[in-house]
């Protein structure tokens, strides 16, 4: 009996964990990535000094996520600004009221921060991490009281702003808990915690999402101020046609 | 039974500058903007000039809107744009030799007020330094937008005056002939077009754009079509232009026909463009076109934003019609420049430039403009700061290098502005 247990502790320990890193983010996405969906946020930067910025903003989403559109509809600065982002974040335009031109952007600039803020373009694109990362299972931590399995993420190839990330993966939700983006010389750059965890219907969100520039010492604070999951969205909206109207 | 306070509550609901009503949505907004600038010359000239844009909408939502914008600028402190000019340089040179034949019949006008008991000094100092007069930029109200927008299933029409914006260049767009753009703030919004455009989608990333701009009659009008597209990652389009208005007229330039294409991609993580438009002056009188005084215009550019968020680019212009030698340039170069026809006296031009956000609330960038022909430069260093969500203020300056009097921007004053800009 003893002889059993020994063994079965031992192979359970050479194996590794019972799931594997696709089944927690099929599981994951499943919970997160709505077929469509349409948010309306309000952005608030806080910077090194503790000046606050507020932008307001919808965002709607397509196809789980492949096609979106962010549209900014404070401060009036930037009202009427609009960023098309097209299979999965590869192709994005970008419409400027004021100028009346819609730029195509090129992927480098996925790099730079969205209206001043600690998010990327990149950060705010759904695509599936496994396309451009190799993913290991790291075991299990605790996070903010929740149990959850640790994914370390490397991209595949240059391009990406990030050297690793590390993803904490509530066990029992299969939600984002936490996230570390590390710089090229491997510093902790950026935290993304989140806070009031829900579900709505079938899907979980948050109630603010939170990014902490380590390095600058800011922060930027995304609410969730309404969430639409599974609506009807006129898929015409994720075109130029809508950018300039 | 409701009130009618009640209903007619019920039917608007407003913030402070929207309004909400049954037929739509009723917005303004706009900015203020002042520019002071010091030009840096023997004479020292400061001038100072604000701007205020309203811009109103009302949104129908997937039926169309109203657009209107208006535009009021007072020179609080206007400038003579010869003080800007090095006396003697080349651009200084050109303009007087173009506004001769009226400064010749201003002297006309001049003798005879010899008649009078006026002395030669009083009446030149009259011209100099009375307000409004005609040779200083004076208080303007500019109506830059008011168009009817229409969205129907297959099309969308947009009537009246509104801003066109064709090719992907950023300085420089030899396709985008329906408005002049400064290589100097290609940011700044461009002025108004009045025309017909009806854009007809064919498919997310596809569309056909047909342009009629009318003019007095068939003769001076406009009009175009181009065909965008998308494939393999990049934007493509084909465009066909004939241009004439009444400032070609006046200025004696002939009608054109231009063919243009562009393209927007990346090549590896290297953003990409170009633009090209091979132009063909109608000549009256011929029975067709002169292709013999063809010429083309292209520009190429790249951008690159790396890790740290500095952004890099650079812009290379060609213009077949531009001068290859300064001592080459002529009036008529003149003409198309300000026509909008060129972007400089040269055939060969280079933008380049920086842009960083090194710190809070500041954004720092250099750029130049090189005139590669005559070997001068402008350069064009900035900070914006912002003071606010709506409020920034811009300190930059555009500094001339170059011989004086035989290049293009040798010949300009240096200049400092600040600028505060308040949206609302």
């Amino acid at each position: 009996m003893l002889t059993r247990i020994s063994v079965f502790i031992l192979l359970t320990s050479v194996c590794g964990y019972s799931i594997t890193v696709d089944e927690i983010l099929d599981k994951t996405e499943a919970n997160q990535t709505p077929q469509t969906s349409r948010v309306e946020m309000t952005q608030r930067v806080y910077e090194s000094d503790g000046r606050e910025n507020v932008s307001r903003l919808i965002s709607y989403s397509s196809d789980k996520g492949e096609k979106s559109l962010l549209e900014y509809i404070e401060p009036a600065r930037i009202k009427g600004m609009k960023i098309l982002m097209l299979n999965d974040g590869d192709d994005i335009w970008f419409y400027s009221p004021r100028t009346a031109r819609i730029r195509k952007i090129a992927s480098h600039q996925k790099n730079q921060s969205i209206n001043n803020s600690d998010f990327s373009y990149e950060d705010m694109s759904a695509k599936d991490m496994r396309e451009d990362y190799n993913i290991k299972l790291e075991g299990e931590e605790e996070k903010n009281g929740s149990v959850c399995y640790k994914l370390v993420a490397v991209p595949k190839k240059s391009g990406s702003s990030y050297s690793k990330t590390i993803n904490w993966i509530d066990k029992e939700k299969f939600i984002p808990v936490e996230v570390h983006y590390f710089d090229e010389e491997n510093s902790l750059w950026k935290k993304l915690c989140v806070e009031g965890a829900r579900q709505i219907g079938k899907y979980w969100s948050y109630e603010k999402v939170v990014m902490h520039n380590v390095l600058k010492g800011s922060k930027t604070v995304m609410e969730m101020n309404k969430t639409e999951n599974d609506i009807d969205l006129d898929q015409e909206m994720f075109s130029e046609r809508y950018l300039s109207r | 039974m409701k009130s009618l306070p009640a209903l007619l509550l019920s039917a608007f609901s407003f913030s402070a500058l929207s309004l909400t009503t049954d037929l739509g949505k009723l917005q303004f907004g706009g900015y203020l903007e002042n520019k002071a600038t010091v030009n840096i010359s023997p004479n020292e000239i400061i001038s100072d000039v604000a701007q205020t844009r309203i811009e109103g909408y009302w949104d129908f939502g997937k039926y169309g809107g109203i657009e209107s914008h208006v535009i009021l600028t007072a020179p609080l402190q206007p400038l003579d744009p010869f003080e800007t000019l090095r006396e003697g340089s080349v651009t200084d040179v050109l303009f007087k030799q173009l506004l001769s034949p009226y400064m010749e019949a201003l002297g006309e006008f001049q003798s005879s007020a010899e008649l009078l008991p006026v002395s030669e000094t009083t009446i030149n100092r009259l011209i100099k330094y009375l307000p409004y007069s005609t040779f200083y930029p004076s208080d303007k109200v500019i109506l830059d937008r008011a168009l009817v927008k229409a969205y129907f299933k297959y099309f969308d029409l947009f009537i009246g005056r509104q801003m066109i914006a064709w090719g992907t260049g950023y300085a420089f767009n030899p396709t985008d002939v329906w408005n002049s753009k400064s290589p100097l703030d290609p940011d700044a919004p461009k002025v108004g077009v009045t025309a017909l455009r009806l854009e007809i989608p064919l498919g997310s990333l596809s569309r056909i754009s047909i342009v009629a701009s009318p003019g007095r009659n068939i003769d001076n009008s406009s009009g175009g079509i181009r065909y965008k597209t998308h494939i393999a990652g990049f934007d493509f389009s084909f465009s066909g232009i004939r241009l004439m208005n009444a400032d070609r007229q006046i200025l004696g330039l002939p009608a054109k026909m231009i063919y243009g294409a562009d393209l927007a991609g990346q090549i590896g993580e290297v953003g990409v463009w170009a633009e090209v438009a091979l132009n063909n002056p109608i000549y009256s009188g011929m029975e067709y076109t002169d292709f013999d005084s063809c010429y083309l215009q292209a520009d190429i550019g790249v951008d690159y934003t790396f890790t740290n968020g500095l952004y890099a680019m650079a812009e290379y212009y060609f213009n077949q019609s531009g001068k290859k030698k300064a001592t080459d340039y002529i009036t008529v170069d003149l003409i198309n420049v300000l026509v909008g026809d060129m972007s400089g006296l040269a055939r060969h031009y280079l933008f380049a430039g920086l842009r960083y956000a090194a710190v809070d609330r500041f954004t720092f960038s250099a750029f130049t403009l090189s005139n590669l022909v005559d070997h001068s430069v402008m350069l064009i260093p900035s900070v914006e700061y912002s003071l606010s969500d709506n409020i920034s203020l811009e300190l930059g300056a555009q500094i001339g290098v170059g011989d004086k009097e035989k290049s293009e921007y040798g010949g300009v004053t240096p200049n400092i502005y600040l600028k505060t800009t308040g949206y609302f």
